[in-house]
Order: C-alpha cells, then sequence, then structure tokens
C-alpha cells in the first residue's frame, strides 16, 4: 500500500525537519499554550443541578414549570424534626417557633409551614361559617393541645406529612421563593431557541440569543452559588440549634438539597479521588516501568492533556456535570494508555538496537505507534458516538467531552513524547531496564495451549452475559446514590418511612369546557320565555362567578376517584389534593361531604395565608384544573418507576372520561423517568450501531473481514459482561451507569487494535500466525498489560468514595480493563489462531 | 312658563308618590320577611319537633314567600329547563325542595341563638329587593341577602313578591345549584340527575 507508506514518509519527515529539530521551539509554544487553557481552565465549572439532568426542550419540563407557576406550589426544602419528648410541649412549640424565625432569614426562603402555623380546622370542629370566623393555629389562646395532637395525627392533610404517626417526627417545610428572574431569562432565550427552529436568525437575533444564553447562564451560576450558601446556612442553623437543644435531631431534605449535596459529592470525590488515583498511578508505573523519568513523562503527558482539554471545555461553556465527572479520570486512562505504548514501543526498539541514534529511535517509535494510536482515538469516538446522539445535553457534552480529551491526547502524547525525550540521550534511560521474560509471554503459552478452554470459557461468558443483561433494570433512584450511613440518606428514609416519601409526582386533571355553548344560544332564539328571559342577565356567568361555582360534586367526585386511586399504589406516600379538604371538611359536617356552596364559602373566605397551604397548590380555576400531588416512596425496595407511571397512564385512561376530562402526570418523577428512558433507548438502541461503525473502521483499518469480525467479537465481550455483570449484580442502569456501555466499547476497542496491529506486522514478517502470537504477547502484550494494570488499580480506590455511582464507576470501569486485557491476551489469540490472517 | 313649573311640580310629585309606594312595599316586605323568620326561628327553637317535622313545617313556612319553582327553573337553565315535559318540570320542582330542605337541615342544626338584623334595602329595579341582613350570633355577624322578585302573578297563597335568591357572604345559592346541575349534565341525563336528586 503505497499510500500508507507514503503517509508514514510524510509524517516522519513531518517529525525530522521541523519537530525534532527544533524541540524547544515545540515546547515553548505548548507552553503558552498550556498557560493559556490553564487560565481558562480555572473557570471551568461543576453543574450537577438536577436541571443538567432533563431533557433539553422536554414537555414536561415545561408543563412542570408552567404547573409550579400556576397552582402556587413552589420548590421546597424539608427540615425533619424529630425529638423523643412530646411534641406539643410549650418549649418544643417555641423551639420550632424560633427554629422558624431562624430560618426564615435565609436569603432563599419564602415562608415556612410547620406544626406552628398551620390551620387547625378540627381543633374543636365547628361549623364551616364559624370556623371561617377565626380559624386557630397552635398558637391561639384557649386551644385544646389534645385536640389539636388528634387533628395532626388524623387529618388527612397532617397524618404521615406534617407529622409521624408515632408523633414524634414533624416536618418543617421551607417553601423557597421562585425565582422569577431565572424564569425570565429562559423564556427569553426559549424564544430564540423557538425563532431559531422556524427560520435562520438575523445578525441582531444571533446577538440577542447569544446575550440570552449568556445572562441565563450567569445567572443560573450565581443563584446555585446563593443556593448552595444558603442551604448552607441552613444547615448551620440547623447545627447550632441541635446542639443548643440535645434532645433534638434534624435533618434536611428536599430536592434543591439532594442536587446540592451531589454536587459536593462529586467535588469531594474529584478532589480526593483525582490525587489518589494520581499517587496509585505513579506507584504502579515505577514498579512497571522502573524509571522516574518515564513515570514523569507519562504524568506530564496527561496533565497537560488535562490543563488543556479542561480549558477548551471552559471555552466552550460546558459544565462538568453529574454524568461527565468522571471525564477526567476517562482522559487520564486513555492517554496514560497512548503514552504507555509509545514508553514500551520505545523500549522495545531500544533494546533491538542499543546504538540507535535517539533520534531514529524516536521517529521510528512514532512512526510505527501513530497508525494505531490513531485509529485507537477515531474508534474510542466512536464508541463514544453513542452518547452524542442521546438528547440530552449532559450526556451530549459529555461525548463531546471525551471525543475532544481524546484528540487532545492524542495530539500532546505525539507533540511531547518526542520533543522531551530528544532532549534526552538514550542510553540515560537504559539503567535498571531487566530483560527478564515478561509475564504477557507466559500468557501466550497460556493461550496457545488452552484454546478449546478459552473458548468454552467465552461462550459460558457470553451465556453469563445474556441471561444476566436479561434481569437489567432501568432504574433512576436518589436514595440508592448514597450509602447508608451518609447524612441525606437518613434524611430521605426518614422522610420516605414516615413522612410521605420523597420524589414528588403530579396528576393534573383539567376538566374541559362545556362543549355545548353553541347548542344553547340556538335553542335560547327558539324558546322565549319572558319569565326567565328577565333574570338572564343576573345569571351570566362572571368571572368571579367562575371562581366562586367552581367547585361541583360532579369535579369533586372525580378528583375523589383519582385521589383515592393514586392512593392505593403501594409505591405512592403521601396524596394531596381538594379532596383532602373535602374529607376534612366531612368530618366537620358531621360525615356528609362538603355541598358546593360550602366549598363555595370556603375559598372565598378562607383566610389568604391559610389558603397558600391548603387550597391554592391544588387548585388552578382560571385553567379549570387541579392538581393532585403526591410524593413516591423512593427507597422502597423493587419500585420500579416506569411501569408505576406507565400503570398510572393506563388506569386513568380507563377511570377518565376523555371527552370531559383531560389529565397529564408530571413532576420530577417524569422528568428523570423520561430522561433515563430516552438515555436507555438512545445506548440501547445505538450500541448496536456502534458496533457497526466499530465493524465498518476495523475494516478500514485491517483491510480483511475476517480480522473485523473477530476484533469485533472480541470487543463484544467485555461491553457485554458489564451488562451481565450489572443484571446478575442488580445494579440498576441509570444516569451514571448507563454511560459505562460507551466507555467500555471505547476502553475496551485501544487494546484490541494495538494487538492485530501489532500481530498483523508480525504476521507479515514470518507467515506463522504462532510466532507472531508470541512476539505480539511480548511486546504490545506488555503495554497492554502494563496500561490495564495502572488502570485498574488507580479505579480501585474509588470504590471507597460514599457516592454510590461513583463506586459502580470505578468497579466497572475496573471490570471492562480487567475483561478486555483477558479477552485480547487470551480470546484474541486464539481466535486469530483459528482462523487465520 | 307656569305650564313648564306645572309639569316639573307633576313629574316631582309623581316621582314622589312612585318612591312612596316603593318605600311602603319595601316597608310591607320587611316585615313580611322578617315575621316569616320568626316563624322559623320558632320551629327551630321548638326542640319537641322531630327534624323531619321541624323541616317539613319550615318548609311550609316558607312556601309563601320563596318561589320554588322558579328557582328549581334558573337552577336548571332555560334550556333544559324547556325540554322536560310538564311532569318532568313538576317533578323536579318537588326534587328541587326537597334537596332545599335537605341540605339546609344540617344548617339549621347548628343554629343556636341568632338574631336577624336587615342593614340595607336595595331596589336595583322595579321588581327587585334585595334585602341585605346580619346574621348576628355575639359579636360575629354573617351576611345574608334575600333576593326578591316581583312575579307578573301570583297565586292567592303566596306573597307578591316572592324570593328566588339568597346570597350567604355573597355566594349564591341558585349559582351554586346552577353550577353543579350544569356540570352534572355535561355528562349525564336529566333523568339521572333527577335520580341523584331523589336518593
Amino acid at each position: 500500500m503505497p499510500w500508507i507508506n507514503d503517509k508514514k514518509n510524510m509524517l516522519r519527515n513531518l517529525y525530522k525537519n521541523h519537530i525534532l529539530k527544533h524541540p524547544e521551539t515545540v515546547l515553548f509554544f505548548m507552553a503558552v499554550f498550556v498557560l493559556t487553557m490553564t487560565f481558562f481552565a480555572l473557570r471551568l465549572e461543576i453543574d450537577a443541578s438536577a436541571e443538567t439532568l432533563l431533557l433539553e426542550g422536554d414537555k414536561d419540563l415545561e408543563y412542570a414549570r408552567e404547573i409550579e407557576k400556576h397552582f402556587e406550589a413552589p420548590s421546597f426544602l424539608v427540615v425533619v424534626y424529630s425529638i423523643e419528648d412530646e411534641l406539643l410541649s410549650e418549649t418544643n412549640i417555641q423551639n420550632i417557633k424560633h427554629l422558624s424565625q431562624k430560618i426564615q432569614d435565609v436569603n432563599i426562603v419564602e415562608s415556612i409551614n410547620s406544626i406552628v402555623n398551620v390551620p387547625l380546622l378540627q381543633s374543636p370542629p365547628k361549623p364551616i361559617k364559624e370556623l371561617m370566623k377565626s380559624i386557630p393555629t397552635l398558637e391561639s389562646k384557649n386551644l385544646d393541645k389534645a385536640l389539636a395532637k388528634e387533628e395532626f395525627l388524623h387529618s388527612p392533610f397532617y397524618k404521615e406529612n406534617l407529622v409521624s404517626s408515632d408523633f414524634k417526627t414533624t416536618v418543617l417545610f421551607l417553601n423557597l421563593k421562585r425565582d422569577e428572574k431565572y424564569f425570565e431569562l429562559l423564556d427569553a432565550r426559549d424564544r430564540f431557541t423557538l425563532l431559531k427552529k422556524q427560520r435562520a436568525l438575523m445578525q441582531n437575533e444571533t446577538d440577542g440569543f447569544k446575550d440570552a444564553q449568556k445572562g441565563l447562564k450567569a445567572h443560573r451560576d450565581s443563584a446555585r452559588e446563593s443556593m448552595h450558601q444558603s442551604l448552607e446556612d441552613i444547615r448551620s442553623i440547623l447545627k447550632t440549634f441541635e446542639s443548643e437543644n440535645k434532645k433534638v435531631k434534624l435533618h434536611l431534605g428536599g430536592t434543591e438539597m439532594i442536587a446540592d449535596d451531589m454536587v459536593e459529592f462529586v467535588r469531594y470525590d474529584l478532589r480526593i479521588f483525582g490525587s489518589i488515583i494520581v499517587i496509585l498511578l505513579i506507584a504502579v508505573l515505577y514498579i512497571l516501568l522502573k524509571k522516574m523519568r518515564w513515570v514523569a513523562l507519562a504524568l506530564f503527558i496527561c496533565t497537560v492533556s488535562l490543563l488543556i482539554t479542561s480549558g477548551l471545555l471552559a471555552l466552550f461553556g460546558w459544565e462538568i456535570t453529574i454524568v461527565s465527572s468522571n471525564f477526567i479520570s476517562l482522559q487520564l486512562i486513555m492517554n496514560m494508555s497512548l503514552v504507555v505504548h509509545l514508553i514500551i514501543k520505545y523500549k522495545e526498539l531500544y533494546s533491538l538496537n542499543e546504538s540507535e541514534s535517539q533520534e531514529n529511535l524516536l521517529l521510528n517509535t512514532i512512526t510505527s505507534m501513530a497508525k494505531p494510536s490513531f485509529f485507537v482515538v477515531i474508534t474510542t469516538i466512536a464508541g463514544f458516538s453513542s452518547l452524542i446522539i442521546s438528547n440530552i445535553l449532559p450526556i451530549i457534552n459529555f461525548g463531546w467531552m471525551m471525543s475532544i480529551g481524546i484528540t487532545v491526547s492524542l495530539i500532546s502524547t505525539f507533540l511531547l513524547f518526542p520533543t522531551v525525550l530528544i532532549l534526552f540521550k538514550p542510553n540515560e534511560i537504559k539503567n535498571g531496564e531487566s530483560k527478564a521474560r515478561p509475564f504477557t509471554s507466559r500468557v501466550a503459552h497460556v493461550a496457545y495451549a488452552y484454546k478449546k478452554t478459552i473458548l468454552a470459557m467465552a461462550v459460558l461468558l457470553v451465556v453469563f452475559s445474556i441471561t444476566g443483561a436479561s434481569k437489567l433494570r432501568v432504574e433512576n433512584s436518589f436514595i440508592d446514590y448514597f450509602k447508608k450511613d451518609t447524612e441525606i440518606y437518613q434524611g430521605m428514609a426518614l422522610i420516605d418511612k414516615k413522612l410521605g416519601g420523597t420524589t414528588p409526582l403530579d396528576v393534573i386533571l383539567t376538566f374541559k369546557e362545556n362543549s355545548d355553548v353553541v347548542k344553547s344560544i340556538q335553542v335560547i332564539e327558539k324558546n322565549s320565555d319572558e319569565e326567565l328571559d328577565e333574570f338572564a342577565d343576573e345569571f351570566l356567568e362572571t368571572k368571579s362567578d367562575k371562581e366562586t361555582y367552581w367547585f361541583t360534586k360532579n369535579k369533586l367526585q372525580k378528583i375523589k376517584e383519582v385521589h383515592d386511586y393514586l392512593d392505593s399504589l403501594e409505591p405512592i406516600g403521601k396524596v394531596l389534593s381538594l379532596a383532602t379538604i373535602g374529607e376534612i371538611i366531612k368530618t366537620i359536617n358531621d360525615g356528609e361531604e362538603a355541598d358546593s356552596l360550602t366549598l363555595a364559602l370556603l375559598y372565598q373566605e378562607l383566610p389568604e395565608k391559610f389558603k397558600k397551604i391548603i387550597l391554592s397548590p391544588y387548585i388552578d380555576i382560571q385553567n379549570n384544573r387541579v392538581r393532585i400531588s403526591t410524593r413516591v416512596i423512593d427507597s422502597q425496595t423493587d419500585l420500579q418507576r416506569d411501569l408505576l407511571l406507565k400503570k398510572i397512564d393506563k388506569d386513568l385512561k380507563n377511570m377518565l372520561n376523555k371527552e370531559h376530562e383531560a389529565y397529564q402526570v408530571s413532576n420530577l418523577l417524569v422528568m428523570y423517568n423520561n430522561m433515563l428512558q430516552s438515555l436507555f433507548d438512545s445506548q440501547i438502541k445505538t450500541i448496536g450501531v456502534v458496533l457497526l461503525i466499530l465493524f465498518a473502521m476495523f475494516l478500514a483499518l485491517f483491510r480483511n473481514l475476517k480480522i473485523a469480525a473477530i476484533a469485533i467479537v472480541v470487543n463484544a465481550i467485555p461491553v457485554s459482561v458489564i451488562f451481565g455483570f450489572m443484571g446478575w449484580m442488580n445494579i440498576p442502569l441509570d444516569m451514571m451507569t448507563i454511560t459505562i456501555a460507551a466507555i467500555s466499547i471505547g476502553i475496551a476497542v485501544d487494546d484490541t487494535i494495538h494487538y492485530i496491529y501489532r500481530f498483523t506486522q508480525e504476521y507479515k514478517k514470518n507467515t506463522n500466525t504462532k510466532i507472531a502470537m508470541f512476539k505480539s504477547h511480548s511486546s504490545i502484550g506488555t503495554a497492554m498489560f502494563y496500561t490495564s494494570t495502572i488502570i485498574i488499580i488507580g479505579f480501585c480506590v474509588l470504590t471507597l468514595s460514599n457516592f454510590i455511582p461513583t463506586i459502580y464507576f470505578g468497579l466497572l470501569t475496573m471490570l471492562a480493563m480487567f475483561m478486555a486485557i483477558v479477552a485480547d491476551l487470551l480470546l484474541l489469540p486464539v481466535l486469530l489462531l483459528l482462523f487465520g490472517v | 312658563m307656569k305650564y313648564i313649573a306645572r309639569f316639573f311640580l307633576l313629574v316631582w310629585s309623581l316621582f314622589i308618590f312612585t318612591q312612596s309606594v316603593m318605600a311602603n312595599e319595601q316597608l310591607d316586605l320587611k316585615n313580611h320577611l322578617l315575621t316569616k323568620i320568626d316563624e322559623v326561628i320558632l320551629i327551630v327553637q321548638d326542640k319537641s319537633l322531630s327534624k323531619s317535622k321541624r323541616n317539613s313545617d319550615i318548609i311550609h313556612t316558607l312556601q309563601s314567600i320563596f318561589d320554588f319553582e322558579i328557582m328549581a327553573k334558573l337552577s336548571l337553565g332555560k334550556n333544559t329547563w324547556n325540554e322536560l315535559g310538564k311532569d318532568e318540570q313538576k317533578r323536579f320542582t318537588e326534587l328541587y325542595v326537597k334537596r332545599m330542605e335537605k341540605s339546609y337541615s344540617s344548617k339549621l342544626d347548628a343554629y343556636t341563638d341568632e338574631k336577624v338584623e336587615i342593614k340595607e334595602i336595595l331596589q336595583p329595579k322595579e321588581n327587585r329587593i334585595y334585602f341585605v341582613t346580619d346574621l348576628v350570633n355575639g359579636g360575629e355577624k354573617l351576611e345574608v341577602t334575600y333576593k326578591f322578585y316581583k312575579p307578573k302573578e301570583t297565586p292567592s297563597s303566596k306573597h307578591h313578591w316572592l324570593i328566588y335568591d339568597v346570597e350567604i357572604l355573597g355566594v349564591s345559592i341558585l349559582k351554586a345549584d346552577s353550577a353543579q346541575f350544569k356540570d352534572f349534565l355535561k355528562t349525564k341525563t336529566i333523568a339521572q340527575l333527577m335520580d341523584a336528586l331523589d336518593k
């Protein structure tokens, strides 16, 4: 293939005449570039907010935002307050009041609902008209506390919501201020996004779009910062309070806090494990390469690549999200692998001819490794391309990040490796090397001697993978992200078990407007009835009438039906809706259901502050709809969220008459489920496509159908083992683990390419597969073995994390790496031996 | 000039006359209303009566001052009302009265010793008079408005002004019922509505 030789010569000339001729200049420009990029890299941000995980342009997200706005259902945090004493003792009431006052001062808090200020509607039960005159709270004079306790324990509103059934735990709901500015900026940006979809933007519009994006991002950043600060403030208030009141145990909960905590966990892991991995890598590199200079060179190149990549990411405005938090470790792996391969090749060439000049050694290393390394990079990019086709922004960005990262690694490795080494003499690196037979040669013997056993093992692995993969679950459970001994887990578990669940799920029921209005007008013309006509003006429905007379038995019955249905579902904890108020009124009303007049009176006369607590979050009269709000018990084992949502959807469809009522399931559970399902679809469906792309690439690289097929089989096995392992170990596919498929393909493919490339080269020399195998094992096999060992040892550190996704990531990467090296050193040579080249 | 002055005088006196007729009518109606309220209060305070006797007595007392038929018609809406046959209209009116009786019976149970004070009389039209009253209990007041209209013809058993709606704190009983029925009839038939009222 003359063109390959041409290219090889071109590359050789480029290095010989330019790069290696002026290494100082290259290094100088690299230094300037790296410094500039470091400056940008410092601005790289971490954002693990829930928002980053949601689908861009997800209709459910828009809907949820609209619901939040119209129903006065703000996001909230909860403070779980547990005490062994009597919850309603005077000291305790004062304590809760005092705590509320302190928290109220925190920036983000709009209002606080607690046992102290919620309306007591049944203490004692009074007719509605009397109740409306003055609704008591725990602070009212002459309040019968025994009755209040009864109400808290039995009121459908408060039981297992505001207080636990053992009356030892209560909740302070901290309603958060609605960030109007954020929504304004979001609207502004979305207007441009929409316009852009319809037509090309004009210059001033493009500028406006950019400004809107910038404004939104800047605001989001500062809002995130202020949220974090406020959470810290609340935590410190809680801590001080706990130290002053030894009998009280406090926990902070709520989705905003989970998001913030996840960022903190990710940050902590990046900081702590990042450095431990580096230290471990140094140790393992030193043990394997036996020379500090190699270790320093490898680390130097990896650091430079990471700085450049981070700088580029910051320049593009891509943030590290919870999904891409592993990008640094992954780039480290891949870059390390590239460098180690170059080092091993260099050492191999040197041991073949010790008198060779440094320049020639480097030129030979670069030219012989350029092609496999280039293919390693583009196949890795192909592996990550499955992430790019998902429509989840952080996942797409993660795909791009990895693609950019690996490209940067390739360039900086191939620039720095020769330019740094040319400054040293070859004999300086000779000391300390041993010529002992490498471990991989022994592996080659095993592969040669136990072909059948290896094939049988491979078949067994495939069976293991298929059976395991069939057990795979797609599930996203926040509580499972944290270890049981962490504070966040305990808080969430407490809310789940005693206070009605954590993840919000709403059913919005819309009552369609009467469709026969037109018909009525026609009838009026036909039948004239003077007496009744005279009243026509008086009974025209005004806007305020619509509100007052909205409550009809029909509607309330439907709401109750849906409410009771949701309440009957096991994974659903607390259900709150208008039906809850209906229930309360029923008890006030001697067991009779509230009639529309009573409800109309209640709606009209209830003081605004109480309306905000018990009515407004559940009704949007203007749009003729109600919200049945529930919380899902996240900690329930074997909870299948997607199935739950599908069941609710199916049952509601049967329960409601679509001509008169419409429904929509909304809120966080739906959005995360959408994200996860979309991720699962794109990942699982595209994995086939990715394998096909890889097959095409192997074909282009090796120009041999048989070899391409062998390479694909060898690569498919580690990936399928990962899925099989997850299935058998009951590790669910979630937004973190789902990327492991792409990652393991990306990792596994490297060694296969290096090995086959070397094997074919050796085969060309000897036309003997056995010799080719032994030679490949002792040369490239060593490099493969070293890189895998370095990475496996490095990544076992991650299993010490407190953040379960990090542990899984560490574990699965180790397994992927291990399976890849085993497949490449045992199965790949066996297949090559059996089927030939 | 003289004629013009005389003409104005005539118009003026006519106006005064109608005003005083109206005032007289209002006064008459007010007394009638208060009498009826007193009658009802007497029935309610008579603890010897059974609940059902008490309720039927109250309805009987109110029959002469309430126009349940127009209330039934208005609550159902003209179109639906006109779709009904004579017998159905009769049945619906009966059921409507029965429902009123049932629904306000429990509210009467809560009655203690409230007093009714008329605080304002409005006459928005010639044939409408509204009495804005306060139901007073200790220092607490509950505003109840009785809306009267003057039908073209009234049977001898009835007063010539009849109540067609009552508002409690501005919430109209009639409008509440009307909204209720309208919503019910969106999905169900009038026969089903009558069955529901009959339960």
